[in-house]
């Protein structure tokens, strides 16, 4: 099982949108504005109402909690233009579909087909997004603080927490996992510990590191090294991680590719938003003939007020690519000026 | 001589300098018969206006026989200093000929994922070594190279459309 399909309409920066997605890897670049962590919140809280199953959470109460619109109102979502307009979101897998509509002034008119299905066929479905910005290392009491409104933090951000919290002795560790998880420790230099919900890098046989004494970079490797050792990201699981490059030093990239495409191949479906030619292009360049990865660009149109996308499964054919665009100008400027690259 | 159509050297693809004033392959034949110990480019072609030192390397194609060192793993500089040398060799014989238009010089390469970026950093290593920096002296009157470019052959046959590069079995003759 997996998310094949999205369609939004007048969502946020979108006015039409029809993406098809890949069961494995699916990479989203684009520049700031078009909309890539729309998308992965979308299919996020869409993977998250099929885990809530028998709750009171459904599709549109964890948009509401991922979003964070004001006062709560999901119509604050429809895309701002003159008069009013219905929002529809359709969220597709390759047997049902859920669907979400709303209207931009009827702000109790909401409407959500498919759950029952769509719970169903996504009973038992782990879905875990990690957010651009690293959160464990302010995690004490942080769940508690938001539940009581004391911080305002969407929910990417409680969630990942509670998936890192999970107890680390649950789940095999097969031979896979294993490599997964020695070549996370080569970086990290240690393996994660959590005492009175606070998460700590033991490194050998030194004492425990508080999360917030190690460099960004390492505590986001970190987080992945506890997400496979608590079982998190297993067959059927899907992984959203947005700017996975933010604060990770260029070198540890290619071993970060290496996992995210073994996990692939383990049955993960991932999607990844990233600003990163480097991470991108080991992603073109790893992949072996059994990797499916998919590259998808937002792109704004020029002159007009929406956003269009292309899909390619090559980085390199990508024919709107702000990542390499941005690269060329430098590269042309160092040429032009004939400085030394 | 006028322009012709010339084959590569692995036979796969033929560059059409039909529309050439001037075109020719044969450089390296030229100094071999002369004992010169000169590098060479693959092609040269002249428009109205313009000279091209081409130089192409493919390494996609299959068996293909001047499969460069990979092109983006090139760590002691080798297949730089190879072009550039290519530069240099060539531009002796346009001196003897007394061809005094602006001189560009095209690098023509394919290789395994291979992308715009990955060709400009490759230009901008190898124009390092030609002779840009030198012609800004003050006493050079007469300038080498106007122009240097790593190209793929798509982003060739839209640059330089005069003069295409296809494969053998899509050429009209």
């Amino acid at each position: 099982m997996a998310l094949t399909k999205l369609s939004l309409e007048k969502f946020t920066v979108f006015e039409k949108l029809d993406i098809e997605f890949s069961k494995g890897i699916n990479v989203l670049i684009g520049e700031n504005g078009t909309g890539k962590t729309h998308i992965m919140k979308v299919l996020y809280s869409a993977c998250q109402a099929a885990q809530a199953k028998g709750t009171a959470i459904d599709f549109s109460t964890k948009m509401i909690k991922v979003f964070k619109p004001d006062d709560s109102g999901l119509h604050r979502l429809v895309k701002r233009e003159n008069g009013a307009g219905t929002a529809k979101v359709k969220v597709c897998s390759d047997h049902h579909t859920l669907s979400l509509e709303f209207h931009s002034r009827r702000k109790e008119n909401i409407s959500v087909k498919g759950r029952d299905a769509w719970q169903e066929e996504f009973a038992g479905l782990t879905s875990t997004f990690i957010p651009a910005k690293e959160i464990l290392s302010n995690s004490h009491n942080l769940i508690q603080a938001i539940d009581k409104g004391n911080v305002d933090f969407d929910d990417t951000y409680k969630d990942i927490i509670s998936a890192a919290s999970v107890d680390i002795t649950k789940g095999p560790e097969g031979g896979l996992k294993k490599k997964y998880l020695k070549s996370l420790q080569k970086i990290t230099n240690g393996t994660v510990s959590i005492k009175n919900e606070e998460f700590y890098l033991k490194p050998g046989n030194q004492s425990m590191l508080e999360f917030q004494l190690i460099a960004e970079g390492i505590r986001k490797i970190a987080l992945l090294w506890q997400l496979i050792k608590n079982g998190t990201l297993e067959n059927g699981s899907v992984l959203f991680w947005d700017e996975p490059e933010a604060n990770i030093n260029p070198k540890h990239i290619p071993a970060l590719v290496d996992i995210l495409l073994n996990l692939q191949s383990d049955g993960v479906q991932i999607f990844i938003a990233t600003h990163d030619y480097i991470l991108a292009k080991y992603l073109e360049i790893k992949r072996t003939g059994g990797s499916s990865v998919l590259f998808h660009s937002l792109y704004k149109i020029e002159n007009e007020d929406r956003v269009a996308h292309e899909s390619n499964q090559n980085f390199r054919d990508l024919s709107n690519n702000v990542i390499t665009e941005s690269f060329n100008v430098l590269l042309d400027e160092i040429f032009n000026n004939d400085m030394e690259d | 001589m006028v322009g012709d159509i010339f084959v590569e050297e692995n036979g796969f693809y033929r560059l059409d300098c039909t529309s050439a004033v001037w075109a020719t392959d044969g450089l390296h034949n030229i100094y071999h018969s002369s004992n010169i110990a000169l590098s060479d480019v693959d092609f040269i072609s002249e428009s109205e206006e313009n000279l091209y030192l081409i130089e192409y390397k493919n390494a996609n194609i299959p068996q293909a026989a001047n499969n460069p060192t990979p092109i983006t793993a090139d760590k002691n500089d080798k297949l730089h200093n190879k072009i550039a040398q290519k530069f240099y060799g060539s531009i002796i014989y346009i001196k003897m000929l007394n061809k005094t238009k602006p001189v560009n010089y095209i690098f023509i390469a394919e290789y395994p994922h291979a992308d715009e970026i990955t060709r400009k950093l490759l230009r901008n290593k190898i124009k390092r070594k030609l002779p840009f920096k030198l012609q800004e002296r003050a006493e050079v009157i007469s300038p080498l190279i106007t122009n240097f470019d790593v190209v793929s052959i798509a982003e060739w046959n839209i640059k330089y459309s005069a003069f295409p590069l296809l494969p053998k079995t899509l050429s009209n003759t």
